[in-house]
């Protein structure tokens, strides 16, 4: 009956110390949490890593967390900051060691992953992408792969919805900027901008 | 093609979270409230890195500790989990220097001109000496007392404290007079002053050896550095006023 509960009752129940009902939840938006965290952080352990903080630091919000309002955008809100902080603690920490000339073990800061994809535009794009700034890169993130309404996009980056809509403008004119400059095989009618709205 | 790209994208399987999720909820139900340090603990610039010598065993518990740090409690601090030097390599760290030779003496009245805040005390000791030290953000006073060093920093809001610690150093989560803190201990460890933008301020590494007890009160952050037993370290964090 459990998996059945919408997201409000599985909170109220979470509230009330069940503790299965906030795995229920944790189930319902994994996939979403850490595919999230994998486009941010391109990095399947690291993302693993960042979701289930994501889900116990939720829990430990829950407290303050209004049942009116959505889960999903409230989650992803912590995976999306919790990722930056990680790719952002990546930087600090490799300048850090370059800077100490640090020796340390081959194994054990892990590079981000290369991702399998199959074509050589797919490639192109991917980098292409990955060229952008930062805030350019998760407002595309969220509305085309992980393809939440701009209402929740909103709620995520903490932003109005007007301002996720122009978001979302700018990063298309200039994953096209990218595409033209860097990738013209690719046609910059490709790059997305007016497929969104 | 964006759209289509993104449908088509090959996401790694999705991990089942849910079991490490769960335990470690049951495991802390009495975690500090998300935010109760975020705030306030702002101010200072250190980095802590661990040496390979010495170099403990690794308890959940300390890993628990160390993502902790990391996350909820200190944010604005940044403490970086380092990668384990590979055993036997010489790490370049500087010698340990004791933080008089970088501080200035001053007296305790400029010491509170400099922070802006009346100095913290311990009841019934007197300091042996007041250091200012202000190549950071937010000026230091350090007090020295016979055995340890209190250090005070009065937040001001900016991230600016940086810290670094092997994988494995002991860091452990602790409460002082009801507010969360945290002991890191084992071997050494490098401070270093970070700018207003977050940068590393040339010449103010400095390796530390001694344990460190860390705690907030109100709008200050609070550090005792040199007490070697935790409880001893904890008994005298609570008596500071």
């Amino acid at each position: 009956m459990q998996p059945e509960q919408d997201d409000a009752g599985l909170i109220a129940a979470t509230k009330d110390a069940d503790t299965a009902a906030f795995g229920v939840l944790v189930r319902r938006y994994q996939e979403v949490a850490f595919r999230t965290a994998y486009l941010i952080v391109r990095d399947a352990g690291a993302a693993e890593d960042v979701t289930q903080e994501a889900f116990v630091r939720a829990h430990r919000a829950l407290g303050g967390f209004r049942a009116s309002e959505p889960f999903r955008p409230w989650l992803l809100r912590i995976v999306t900051n919790l990722a930056l902080n990680e790719v952002r603690s990546r930087k600090r920490r490799s300048g850090l060691l370059e800077r100490m000339g640090f020796a340390v073990g081959s194994g054990s800061a892990p590079a981000p992953e290369v991702i399998a994809l199959e074509t050589e535009r797919q490639r192109m794009l991917w980098r292409a992408i990955c060229e952008l700034p930062e805030d350019d890169r998760v407002v595309l993130f969220l509305r085309h792969f992980m393809e939440l309404p701009e209402r929740e996009i909103a709620e995520v980056i903490g932003k109005a919805p007007g301002t996720v809509k122009s978001r979302l403008h700018r990063a298309s004119e200039r994953l096209r900027g990218v595409i033209e400059a860097r990738y013209p095989t690719l046609k910059p009618a490709s790059a997305g901008g007016e497929e969104h709205g | 093609m964006l759209n289509e790209f993104a449908r088509a994208f090959p996401y790694p399987a999705t991990p089942d979270v849910a079991p490490g999720v769960l335990m470690r909820v049951a495991e802390r139900p009495s975690a500090p409230p998300p935010g109760a340090w975020r705030v306030r603990l702002t101010t200072a610039v250190l980095a802590l890195v661990g040496l390979a010598a010495a170099t403990l065993a690794v308890s959940d518990g300390a890993r628990e500790a160390v993502a902790e740090f990391f996350g909820i409690a200190v944010e604005g601090e940044r403490i970086e989990v380092l990668p384990t030097p590979i055993a036997g390599l010489p790490t370049p760290f500087p010698e340990p220097v004791d933080i008089a030779e970088r501080a200035r003496a001053v007296t305790p009245q400029e010491a509170r001109d400099a922070v802006g805040d009346e100095l913290v005390g311990v009841p019934g000791r007197e300091p042996l000496a007041v250091y200012l030290l202000a190549p950071g953000q937010a000026p230091v006073v350090v007090q020295r007392y016979q055995g340890f060093d209190l250090w005070q920093v009065r937040t001001n809001g900016a991230p600016n404290f940086e810290k670094g610690v092997i994988d494995g150093r002991v860091v452990e989560e602790v409460t002082v007079n009801g507010t969360a803190g945290y002991w890191i201990a084992g071997g050494q460890r490098l401070v270093t002053f970070l700018d207003a933008e977050g940068t590393p301020v040339a010449g103010t590494q400095r390796t530390v050896l001694a344990p460190t007890l860390l705690w907030h009160d109100g709008e200050r952050y609070l550090r005792i550095e040199g007490i070697g037993e935790l409880a001893e370290a904890l008994a005298v964090a609570e008596g500071v006023r």
